[in-house]
Order: structure tokens, then sequence, then C-alpha cells
């Protein structure tokens, strides 16, 4: 029997990704953001300034780690000398969670630097969840997946990605990292109901909320990250915050990044659409 | 071969190499089709790579120009696939790459000034560790100087410059024009250094860079006395090895003093 028990880590409230332009001043004075998310791939260097930034602000605001070469989808094996070097920066900074992408990054010791989407298929999941089992033992600790935004959808899927995420999260015992704008993208690309996605997610498994920009190429819609939160997305997002309840939101920017105080404009406006939407779900 | 498998090798094969067998397993529908959704990840790709190696390598961009630098980086792109996890090692060939392939390869200045630029970037993230202090030669005998060895941090490297790599970085560091590229008459060796978390880099003395050689080499303070005799007279070594011991201590190059097993 699958367990439907709620193993989520305590709400950090809303938060934003750590980049190095905003440093100092996340440093200067306390601002007004509850949590910083930091990629975890910039701070598995030997030591140095990236390692002393991300000590001293995690003395300041807390912090979650988030991965992007897991590649808890390939068909090669886990790496083990990455998961060591996560480890150990785990230990170190004692993140509130760890997540990483529901996707796969490159075979044959190649990577690809990107996060790929996965045939959504019985295959994949016993494969991914198996290995999300494997993962989590080694860093003592339940993860987070997050939803990739994506261009290609296989023929050889044989359910809808929520589906897939879902039974992931499920069988793996894992937590989820809803991507907001991606399931836009996502709907977008592939013509799928968005809101269909959020009815199938399992509310127990939600910790965290990503949104983010995106922009437009032909008739796709691809996730840059390099412009504020589209209005569909703060639309959804209220959609999800309805559905799901008070789930740690942060805002993802990382290309044309701004300066701090107008990040901060956006993460008011995903706390005010949170607070009239838990209100009314309340 | 599972599906899977055969997918995600598809896959790779489509970014890697062009590969068009991919396009047969991916759904086409009315806002794109197959080749132009895959194409995506393509573009993706090496847009990406080159971006890293753009933020690694601002001396090496500065030097060559914008666009000349997107021609090599796509080059290197093109030749060389990853095989790190994370992107901030993927440069690492680079150098190497531009002094081995045409038509980088006909401009030698450019290997020189990604090899530094690479320099710069392992000083910058690399191990943090303790320095030493005078006090520890202090608690060595008098007597057994002569043995000790040196050993440098990891932040420390030193640098073989062929070209007037130095002055462009000085150049682009205080936002002035790049200077030309020109061989130095002879190879001066300089040193990366970190600290207080920021890198410098500076041409070291011929004699200091003879000595630091030898102590990176491992070999013990003796040998670098012997190396200073290739510029000072006999009565003059110990104080000019002195003065530089000391000096790298206050600068905080070396990390530990101490008397071979």
């Amino acid at each position: 029997m699958m367990p439907t028990t709620d193993s989520r880590f305590p709400t950090l409230g809303f938060g934003l990704g750590l980049r190095t332009d905003h440093y100092e001043s996340l440093l200067d004075a306390r601002a007004d953001v509850d949590w910083l998310e930091a990629i975890s791939e910039n701070y598995l260097v030997p030591g140095g300034r990236p390692r002393d930034w991300l000590r001293r602000l995690r003395e300041r605001y807390p912090i979650v780690l988030h991965g992007v070469s897991l590649s808890i989808g390939s068909q090669d094996s886990l790496d083990p000398e990455y998961l060591r070097q996560l480890k150990r920066l785990i230990d170190e900074i004692e993140p509130a969670w760890v997540s990483d992408h529901l996707c796969w990054t490159g075979v044959h010791g190649r990577n690809l630097h990107d996060l790929l989407p996965m045939a959504y298929t019985e295959e994949s999941i016993a494969h991914v969840s198996a290995r999300v089992r494997r993962v989590q033992d080694i860093l003592g600790r339940r993860i987070l997946l997050e939803n990739v935004s994506s261009y290609v959808e296989f023929k050889a899927s044989t359910m809808p990605e929520w589906e897939f995420l879902a039974a992931v999260a499920e069988r793996a015992d894992c937590l989820i990292l809803l991507d907001i704008n991606n399931i836009h993208v996502s709907a977008s690309n592939h013509g799928f109901d968005p809101q269909r996605y959020l009815a199938g997610i399992p509310a127990h498994r939600v910790q965290q909320f990503h949104l983010a920009g995106h922009s437009f190429q032909n008739n796709l819609i691809i996730d840059t990250h390099d412009r504020p939160v589209a209005d569909p997305v703060w639309r959804l997002y209220a959609d999800a915050v309805r559905r799901f309840g008070a789930v740690s939101t942060m805002i993802e920017r990382d290309d044309d990044i701004p300066v701090l105080t107008e990040l901060l404009v956006e993460l008011a406006r995903a706390r005010a659409i949170a607070d009239a939407c838990t209100d009314l779900a309340a | 071969m599972s599906m899977l498998t055969q997918l995600q090798d598809a896959f790779q094969r489509a970014i890697l190499d062009g590969d068009s067998a991919i396009r047969d397993a991916v759904v086409s529908n009315d806002a794109a089709d197959a080749s132009e959704r895959v194409g995506v990840y393509v573009h993706a790709y090496t847009a990406r790579l080159v971006e890293a190696l753009r933020s690694d390598f601002p001396t090496l961009r500065f030097a060559a120009g914008d666009a000349v630098c997107a021609d090599m980086l796509r080059d290197y792109v093109a030749a060389t696939p990853s095989v790190h996890r994370n992107v901030r090692w993927y440069g690492g060939g680079l150098a190497e790459f531009l002094r081995q392939h045409s038509p980088w390869s006909d401009t030698p200045a450019f290997a020189n000034v990604a090899a530094f630029d690479w320099a710069i970037g392992l000083s910058f993230d690399a191990e943090d560790e303790p320095c030493a202090g005078e006090e520890d030669i202090a608690t060595l005998p008098p007597e057994r100087w002569g043995e000790m060895l040196l050993r440098l941090p990891p932040h420390v490297r030193l640098f073989a410059c062929e070209w007037n790599v130095l002055e462009i970085r000085q150049a682009h560091d205080r936002g002035q024009n790049a200077p030309s590229m020109r061989p130095l008459a002879r190879p001066q060796t300089s040193i990366v250094s970190r600290q207080s978390g920021q890198v410098h880099y500076r041409q070291l003395a011929a004699d200091e860079a003879a000595a630091l050689t030898v102590v990176a080499a491992g070999a013990p303070f003796v040998q670098m006395c012997e190396a200073l005799c290739d510029w000072h007279a006999q009565d003059d070594v110990a104080l000019r090895a002195a003065s530089l011991l000391k000096a790298w201590i206050g600068n905080g190059w070396i990390a530990s003093v101490a008397l071979p097993d």
C-alpha cells in the first residue's frame, strides 16, 4: 500500500534563488526574504569565496540545496563521487532540504548540462524510484524532485507527466518541488490542461513551489528564467496555492538578473497571492 | 536494449552528433514538429556551454574580442563533449585545445591567455587551508633549516607567461582597452594567489621565480638557496632566501614548513 502520511519538512515561507549578484545585498541588511535556494553545484568546489559566502549567508538565512546534475533518470550508474561531494556540502551547510530534477542529463559518461525529459512509462518509474531510494539512503534524508519544462514528448510515453511524477514520488517516498512556470511552459508546448496537472499531484508530497519567467520561440515557450514571472504563471500559482495550501515558494532568476529590490517586489506579489488564496481556501 | 536506454542514447546522439533518429520517437503537433522540438535542446547545449566558458575565460574574451572568442568556444564545445557533472570544470581543456587546433593554434597567445584564466579560476575556489607563520619556522632547529620542506597551498599557482598576458589582464581589470597581444622577449614566471578571497597575480623577479619553482617541486630549502646562487653572491644568498621566505609567509603563500621524516 502506498504511503499517504505527510512527511514534509516545515514550511519556510518565501525565498529567492541565491545568485552571486545579490550576495552583498543579502548580507548587508536582512532583506525581506525568508530563505534562500542555492544551486548545489556552484558550491561543489574545494573552497574559496563561494563556500565562504554560502557559510556566511547560512548564518542569516535558512538555505535549501538545489542540484542540476544528479541525473536521476539516466541509464548511467549514479555517480558516487558526486553524491559524496553533495553529502559533504549537506553536512557543512545543514540545508532545510535538498532537491534535484526529475530528468536525466547524459549517458555513456557524458554530461549534456541540460534537464532532459523522460519517457513516462512504467519502466521509467521503476528505474527512477529505485535510484531515488538509493540516493535518499546515501544522503540520509528524503529529497525533492522537480518537474522540468520540456519541448519534446516521447511517443513511447504511456501516461501524462503528472501521473509519472506522482507515481515516482509515491514509490520512491520522496517529495515534490512543483515548478509552476514549468507546468505552464510544458502545458503550452504539449497542449495539456495545467489544471489537470495540479489535480494529479498528491498534496502531501508537495514541499516547494518554483516561480520563474519564460520567453517565446515561434510557437514554443522556452523556460529561460530571464524575466519576471508572467501573468498566466501567477494565475496558475494562485490555483496551486488553493489546491496545496501554504507551500514554501521561491522565485528563480538566472539571466538578466535585476537588483535585489526588484525581485523582492515579485516576491511580495507571491506573498500577497498566497495570503489571499489561503484565506479563501480557509 | 531497453526502450529507456534507446531513447537516451538517440537523444544524446542528436545533441552531440546531429543524428536525426530521435525525431521518429518524438511527438509532433500543430505548435511544432519533432525537428524543431529537438532543435531547442541542440541549440541550448552549445549556447549553455559557450556561456559558461565565456564566464570562466574573461581575459580570453577581452583579448580576442567577443565574436572571435565565441567562434573558438563553439569549436571547443563541438570537439569536446563534457564528462563533468559540474560545468565549472568543463573549460579545463580549452588552453590545450587552442594550442593544438588550427586556426587558433596560429595565434599561440590565445592558449597562453586561456591557461592564465584557468589558473585564476583554480586559485579562486581552491581548497581553504591555514597558512604557516614565522613561528612555525622558529620551532625548527636552525642547524636543520637546510632540510626544511615548504609546501605551497592549493591557491598558489606559478604561471609561465610567454605573451603579455598580465598586461592584458590588468587592462581588463582596470576597464581599459585591450592591448595588442605580443610575445615577451623571454618567458616570465608569474604567481597567482588568493588573499582574503580575492585572487591576485603579479610577475615574479627572476631569482624569486627560480626559488619558488624549486619549492613548488618539493625540494628542500637548501636547494632553493642553491638556485639563488645563480643570481646572488654566496655571502648574500642566505639573506635573500630569508627575505623571500619572510615575504612568502606574509603573503600566505606557504601552507606548512616541516622537516623530512
